[in-house]
């Protein structure tokens, strides 16, 4: 390395010279002629004229499977050639040629680390329970030492004992609310279901709730707009988005994001009619290296003043839609105020600053977002003056801030001012921090859909909210209901005895008395929730009798468990079906390794503990893996022209024989041999095909006989709703006008500050998937995850590359991480990517691990949103026990 | 005497990586070791002003992919004691671990910093063009594996008639008295290629080593 560094430094000095003689002139011109021609010089085909993977094995099996990332935003065509029941290598998808219309869905560094991924050391191989904890409650639990403490082996029937007596024990001490379910849905084994299962079976638990990666977006969209999809429905199809002439992306990253196939398909809308990009984002992405034609560096949490400034210079050069605006919303000026409206406020007015003498300049502007006011000018006229289509595209992140919900108004109301609604390229769609370009489908449902489980778990009985079915951001608020514990206070809660329930600024207080707390679906919260601070403290909280976690490896809360129930990957599944993006492919994976050791399904856990418990298959009717994942495939469908959906798989009544299910035999599109040999169903793309999307088109045509789901049946700019709602049961406040407020840890206090000055923001990187993977070193060595800060400020504040820091705020949350300084960040912003398993040193309290959440407060917002993207760090030197890189450090093993 | 080569565009290459992954995964390589790399480069100047306002000019930042490049000229071939690295006639240069004594010459020797001594074979290890699937009318791994389709392969001289490029460019060494069988499309954001940047790139991230 030492000497590589040295050839580069050397290289540079004379480097001016060589350039004058290549042929750069040349490569500018190629460059020039790829921009506006499909497909372009650098074509597909060249990189795939054959299987090379097929090639050199023998005596085993190409099959497809289900990638083991349960929270990628992408899923790929992950392949492994088997023998014997081992993986020999990975496939790139290349189960056929490769093109724009058919391409192939090629895996990124996490598929193809599969084998190591789900075969590796730090993988659990038997139930194991922590040596100093014993059932029974009192002395026997020692919380003090979860985190810290030895394990052992114990064996199924033993944990199945002990978890079902303390259930029981728990349940008629304390009550059903003495239990906490953390956790998310588990799409695979059946949508729906949050919390725990079981915990339902017995009488209920008390479960989490809130908003993660859609941040402020799905209570305004619901009341602006009156529609919601996370980008499913309102984004457009990559064949649509290829129509578009400009694309202006807020905050969006599919590089890193969504690091499968998902930049192809962008690169390629961009590339067919030669569309102009630009990006709104504090940092000039990976994404931008390869899409980018302008940036626009804007401060976290400030995308708000900007927009007001776009909104002022639209309104000013009178380059705003009005017949847009006038035919189909509402609020934008006097003339068209919502009948419902409480006071006499338009939006107009309040950007030229007739209601508080400040008019929304770009001048105004610029001292907040910290744009040059030109710079927003030049914004302001290339939109309003571009003959369009405009795709007008945000994902979650600029809304994961404190005032996300403010953002989310104004994003939409600029977006309505150029009119990019229904019509073919254009589009406004919000919150898809899922990959952009591979959702958007009509309606929101898949091209291709897997049909339902068909699992019959047990509602929970005394907790309403479940995050699948969003009834707070649904506009469902009931009083009458427990909502159970916010997203950002689970631990807080834990710790403190109290949690808030949905009213303004949480004023309404509920006690709690956890006495025991279960993750029993792949999920990582303690990882994945602002406030994770205070996670340890609750875990150790000397009331919490009994921990439970099913997981495959000792992730953060896993650690901090007193049973720990080794579970099953997708690649060892004998069937699994379907992920939840990539709308045009229908994965069917099969068993590609034997089940690990003693793992078993999250489902199989479900019904021996059912068994042990008494709960009959009345309740909870009793299906394997197998069967419930068959039924994925007997109930696939696909989209037809008219709109409808028609079978996608023929099963016969021998498959199913064969296959050793039940059910109905189908007639569909494809044969299911054929559908298990191709690893599922692709849908081969064209231009003009019935599965392009433009969202909204029947408003659009037709508004009168097409109203949306607002109170008016327009989009309302002004809504007085909204601002009820936000009145009745949200955690910060809102206007019913679109209005940019700073907010606590947002720039306006950053500058004021002398230590905790830094903004952070808490990126997807493409290292890992949410916490999924985090703990694999291969993908360290290739991704190291450091501090990313501004070179400038990395000089002036004494840092070099490769110092360990730590990082503080004022909650009390410390990590420390490596500094590598980089030129194309905003000065005064750092970059930690989220998902690092947290790892305290039980001597400093300092998580070394630098798990993001352990740096993003707890903070009450809206529906239970969290501002993971506005958060203030003190940033110094590290002076602790030395360390060394994730690559370098012992992985986490239970030793057995 | 026909000669393969790797084409990087780096103007399409978003950095993802799964070329190195995908070479990790056909070649069996532990932790560490690495025949491909990426190196991330990039520059931005920054104005901020009393206000705060910071206005951010001369920037670009582009990801270079390279391992072997498998040299008209090689010097690892040149310097080798024992003859253990051979040229094949499509240009192809591989090592012959039977008879590589592990001296380590031809990694001081290369200028590309792409052979390194496997310390679980004491043996020099690097690319070997997946010259197995070569011959079987196939493409190397990485070049399957390009999520953006920025890496192709092919005979060097019909890639240099097709696409106009670089030998080298910034971070990669300046130095091709090689003759290096790889061309690169510059950045649309840095077309003159001048070696104004800072490496992004960690230690470990272009290290190949057996950790």
């Amino acid at each position: 390395m030492a000497e590589l560094l040295k050839k580069i430094k050397e290289s540079s000095i004379n480097r001016r010279s060589f350039v004058a003689a290549a042929a750069v002139a040349g490569a500018s011109a190629s460059i020039a002629l790829a921009g506006c021609s499909r497909p372009a010089e650098n074509t597909v085909t060249e990189t795939t004229e054959s299987s090379p993977t097929s090639m050199k094995l023998e005596g085993g099996e190409w099959m497809s499977y289900n990638c083991h990332t349960h929270s990628c935003a992408y899923r790929c065509h992950n392949r492994a050639y088997v023998v014997d029941g081992v993986i020999l290598r990975h496939g790139t998808g290349d189960v056929h040629p490769d093109s724009v219309e058919y391409p192939q869905l090629r895996p990124c560094i996490k598929g193809m680390m599969g084998r190591k991924i789900v075969t590796g050391v730090e993988r659990l191989k038997y139930p194991i329970k922590r040596k100093n904890w014993s059932p029974g409650g009192g002395a026997g639990v020692n919380p003090q030492l979860r985190g810290k403490d030895e394990w052992e082996r114990i064996s199924w029937d033993e944990a199945i004992d002990m978890i079902a007596s303390e259930y029981t024990r728990i349940r008629d001490t304390y009550g059903n609310k003495a239990f906490l379910a953390l956790g998310q849905a588990e799409g695979r084994l059946g949508g729906g279901l949050l919390g725990s299962a079981i915990l339902n079976a017995i009488g209920g638990c008390l479960t989490t709730w809130g908003q993660a990666s859609q941040g402020g977006f799905p209570v305004v969209a619901n009341h602006m707009r009156g529609s919601y999809s996370a980008g499913a429905a309102d984004s457009q199809d990559r064949i649509a988005l290829s129509h578009a002439k400009l694309i202006v992306m807020f905050g969006i990253n599919p590089a890193w994001t969504a690091s499968g196939g998902n930049m192809f398909n962008f690169l390629n809308a961009k590339k067919a009619n030669g569309a102009k990009v630009i990006f709104i984002d504090p940092y000039f992405s990976t994404t931008q290296q390869v899409l980018g034609d302008d940036w626009i560096p804007c401060r976290p949490g400030t995308d708000g003043a900007f927009l007001e400034a776009v909104a002022y210079e639209l309104i000013t050069n009178n380059l705003q839609n009005q017949e847009f605006l006038d035919k189909y919303c509402l609020g934008f000026d006097a003339e068209h105020m919502p009948p419902d409206a409480k006071t006499n406020e338009n939006f107009k007015d309040y950007i030229l600053g007739e209601y508080d003498g400040t008019p929304k300049t770009p001048e105004y502007a610029s001292a907040i977002c910290g744009m040059h006011p030109d710079k927003i000018r030049e914004f302001a006229q290339e939109i309003g003056t571009n003959a369009g289509p405009i795709a007008w595209k945000s994902s979650g992140a600029p809304a994961r801030t404190n005032y996300g919900n403010r953002y989310a108004q104004l994003f939409f109301t600029v977006g309505w001012m150029l009119g990019c609604v229904g019509k073919l390229g254009s589009e406004i769609s919000a919150g898809s921090s899922s990959p952009n370009s591979h959702l958007g489908t009509p309606g929101g449902a898949n091209m291709v859909a897997f049909g339902g489980a068909k699992y019959a778990y047990p509602k929970n009985p005394i907790c309403t909210e479940t995050r699948a079915e969003s009834k707070i951001a649904n506009k469902m608020f009931d009083p009458n209901l427990e909502y159970g514990i916010t997203f950002t206070e689970t631990f807080k809660a834990i710790v403190d005895g109290e949690y808030s329930f949905p009213s303004p600024n949480g004023q309404i207080k509920r006690s709690c008395d956890i006495r025991c707390i279960v993750r029993d679906n792949q999920h990582n919260p303690t990882s994945q929730q602002t406030g994770g601070y205070w996670a340890e403290a609750a875990f150790r909280k000397e009331t919490v009798e009994f921990v439970v976690v099913n997981e495959k490896y000792l992730t953060d809360d896993a650690r901090h468990a007193d049973i720990v129930l080794p579970i099953q990957s997708t690649l060892e599944m004998e069937v699994c079906c379907g992920a939840p993006a990539t709308a045009e492919f229908a994965l069917f994976g099969r068993r590609v390794i034997e089940p690990y050791f003693e793992s078993k399904t999250d489902a199989e856990i479900f019904f021996l503990l059912c068994d042990k418990l008494g709960i009959s298959e009345e309740v909870a009717p009793k299906m394997t893996v197998k069967q419930a994942e068959f039924n994925k495939v007997l109930g696939a469908t696909i989209l037809q022209a008219d709109g409808t959906r028609a079978p996608l798989v023929t099963v016969t009544q021998k498959d199913l024989d064969e296959y050793g299910v039940e059910g109905e035999p189908v007639e569909g599109i494809i044969d299911f041999a054929d559908f298990v040999a191709q690893g599922g169903y692709q849908v081969q793309r064209k231009d003009g095909d019935h599965f392009m999307n433009i969202f909204d088109k029947k408003f659009i045509d037709d508004p009168a006989a097409n109203p949306v789901k607002t109170t008016s049946g327009k989009y309302e700019i002004y809504s007085q709703a909204l601002k009820d709602y936000y009145d009745l049961c949200c955690f910060n406040d809102i206007d019913a006008l679109p209005k940019y407020k700073a907010a606590p840890d947002g720039y306006e206090q950053a500058k004021t500050e002398a230590d905790f000055k830094w903004q952070l923001i808490t990126m997807h990187i493409i290292r890992h998937a949410h916490s999924c993977v985090a703990n694999i070193k291969e993908l360290d060595e290739i991704f190291t995850n450091d501090l990313l800060m501004n070179v400038s400020d990395a000089e002036k504040n004494g840092f070099k590359k490769g110092d360990w820091v730590l990082a503080s705020t004022r909650e009390g949350g410390k990590i420390a991480r490596r500094v590598n300084p980089i030129p194309h960040l905003m000065p005064g912003v750092v970059i930690l990517g989220q998902g690092n398993w947290r790892d305290i040193d039980q001597e400093t309290g300092v998580d070394v691990g630098a798990n993001a959440n352990s740096v993003c407060v707890t903070r009450l917002l809206g529906d239970g949103y969290q501002d993971y993207n506005m958060n203030l760090l003190k940033i110094e030197k590290y002076s602790g026990p030395q360390l060394d890189v994730e690559v370098r450090r012992q992985p986490f093993t239970a030793g057995i | 005497m026909a000669q393969l080569g790797f084409y990087h565009n780096t103007n399409e290459c978003v950095g993802c990586k799964a070329c190195i992954i995908a070479c990790k995964d056909k070649n069996d390589l532990p932790l560490g070791e690495k025949f491909r790399k990426v190196y991330d480069y990039a520059k931005c100047d920054w104005d901020v002003d009393a206000n705060g306002v910071s206005v951010p000019s001369n920037y670009y930042s582009y990801s270079v992919s390279m391992a072997c490049n498998h040299c008209a000229s090689p010097a690892c071939m040149a310097v080798c004691p024992v003859e253990a690295i051979m040229k094949r006639d499509d240009g192809i240069v591989y090592i012959n671990g039977d008879l590589c004594i592990g001296c380590s010459s031809c990694i001081t020797a290369c200028p590309f910093d792409a052979p390194y001594l496997s310390t679980n074979s004491n043996k020099s290890k690097k690319c070997d063009f997946c010259m197995d699937y070569i011959d079987e009318g196939g493409v190397p791994q990485c070049v399957a594996a390009c999520s953006t389709r920025c890496l192709s392969c092919g005979d060097i001289d019909e890639l240099r008639s097709k696409h106009k490029g670089v030998e080298t460019l910034p971070p990669i060494p300046e130095d091709v008295s090689t003759s290096p069988s790889v061309l690169f499309t510059p950045s649309r954001l840095h077309p003159n290629c001048e070696a104004d940047g800072v490496l992004t790139s960690t230690e470990e991230e272009i290290t190949s080593a057996t950790i």
